[in-house]
């Protein structure tokens, strides 16, 4: 059973964050509610860390005619999907279908897709069997192959009123690329997350010392009671 | 008893402490060498340098024309009232923090204006951060120059508060860590560090680094 519900999501969500061909007058405060709604549109794929991404996103160069093929794929996806509420209901040439549109506005938006599983195994989305204790992970990477972002798919839910949201969306969040792209600076996230800053490391060698302390204490009195068998 | 299950008793009584002492190597070993690596070792980790001319990217003005990729070598930031002397690289995951001090991304760069947050584990490159005071000097090494700044307020607040990693219109520099600093598990807290610019370097820097593909022009500009 392939994951669909993952796949869907992600090409409206590339699509979100491609640049409109639609020229708006770049104000601040218009710049800064484009950055707001960009990073809106970057959680609501449910990644936990956006920064990277949102940085990239605000970055790279895209040109019309990428932006405009994202745009058609995102229509696309939604003609091959039709009125499916289920996205295992799809024939097999759907599904390859749906999976090169999403391919493919990846690629337009200049990021690398890897699926894989929380093992770290390649996963090929066409023969996926989904497994309960092992969920697949999409890892959204630059052209230089470095890791941006991961999606977990497990939290979407393929409802129409979730992807009539989504592509409601994707004009909001293209018109803010947009805006950010035209303010010629670099345009800061603007709620960004205090990020985690504990290895824990010390405390994990305190446990391993204690472990070879526990482990000397209690071989005298195990090396007593052995020899008395003896 | 049998002679045989008597002999097993004594293995498997004389093999547990030797499965737990193994552990406790394994463990101390394993984590002690990523300690390492995070701290002492540290400066000798090989990480790819800022180069300003990537493909693909839309140019800005001033320094840092271009984004950095994750995990490129910013400068270096120190502090030395407290001995803190650690590389900066770009982002703030979890695997780029083992690098040393992580540039959140969704923030500016240093010069670029607004407020520029840098993160780092409390446990190994900012444990000596909860010393810092106000008035000392922050110096962030970039390829341009130094960047440096003073320190004018020490706060800790809740982990989600949402004052912290936001845009500014002044430019300065916020320091981050989680607190408390010695902690069993996931901290709380944030130990928050703010700096403000003192100097930067001459714009005439960025031009020369701006144009050199593999920025080694920095040297010229400075000893010149």
């Amino acid at each position: 059973m392939i994951r669909w519900k993952a796949v869907l999501p992600l090409v409206a969500g590339i699509t979100m964050l491609a640049p409109s061909t639609v020229t708006l007058a770049a104000s601040s405060s218009s710049i800064q509610q484009a950055a707001v709604q960009l990073e809106d549109a970057l959680r609501s794929l449910q990644i936990q860390h956006v920064s990277l991404l949102f940085a990239y996103l605000e970055s790279i160069q895209l040109s019309s005619q990428e932006v405009s093929q994202i745009t058609q794929n995102a229509a696309q996806m939604q003609k091959v999907m039709g009125n499916v509420s289920n996205p295992n209901q799809l024939t097999l040439a759907q599904k390859e279908e749906a999976l090169r549109l999403f391919i493919s506005s990846a690629e337009l938006a200049h990021l690398q897709v890897a699926t894989v599983l929380t093992n770290g195994q390649p996963v090929n989305l066409l023969t996926y069997v989904a497994q309960p204790n092992n969920p697949l992970l999409i890892e959204l990477e630059d052209e230089q192959g470095k890791l941006l972002a991961t999606i977990h798919p497990q939290y979407y839910d393929v409802q129409p009123q979730h992807l009539n949201q989504f592509i409601h969306n994707v004009a909001i969040a293209a018109t803010s690329a947009r805006t950010i792209e035209q303010s010629h600076t670099f345009v800061p996230m603007p709620r960004g997350q205090l990020p985690v800053t504990a290895t824990n490391t010390p405390l994990k060698i305190v446990i391993g010392l204690g472990l070879i302390l526990v482990g000397s204490l209690m071989f005298r009195p195990l090396y007593r009671v052995a020899h008395k068998l003896e | 008893m049998v002679r045989w299950a008597r002999k097993l008793l004594m293995i498997g009584l004389l093999g547990i402490p030797i499965v737990v002492v193994a552990a406790g190597v394994g463990v101390t070993v394993t984590f002690g060498w990523s300690f390492l690596q995070q701290t002492v070792l540290l400066a000798d980790t090989a990480l790819v340098p800022y180069k300003p001319t990537h493909i693909g990217y839309r140019k800005l003005p001033g320094y840092w024309p271009t984004l950095p990729e994750p995990g490129t070598k910013l400068g270096t930031i120190l502090i030395p009232a407290v001995h803190i002397n650690a590389p900066v690289v770009q982002g703030t995951t979890w695997n780029i923090l083992a690098l040393g001090v992580g540039h959140y991304a969704g923030s500016p760069l240093p010069g670029q204006g607004g407020n520029v947050v840098f993160s780092g584990h409390r446990d190994t490159v900012f444990t000596n951060l909860q010393y810092v005071k106000v008035g000392d000097s922050v110096t962030f090494d970039s390829p341009y120059g130094p960047f440096v700044y003073r320190v004018t307020s020490i706060k800790i607040v809740p982990k989600t508060d949402p004052n912290i990693v936001v845009p500014s219109q002044n430019p300065e520099l916020t320091l981050t860590s989680c607190y408390p600093f010695v902690y069993i598990g996931f901290a709380p807290d944030r130990f928050i560090v703010r700096a403000t610019p003192v100097s930067e370097p001459s714009p005439s820097v960025v031009s020369q680094y701006s144009r050199s593909k593999r920025g080694k022009t920095r040297h010229v500009a400075e000893s010149g």
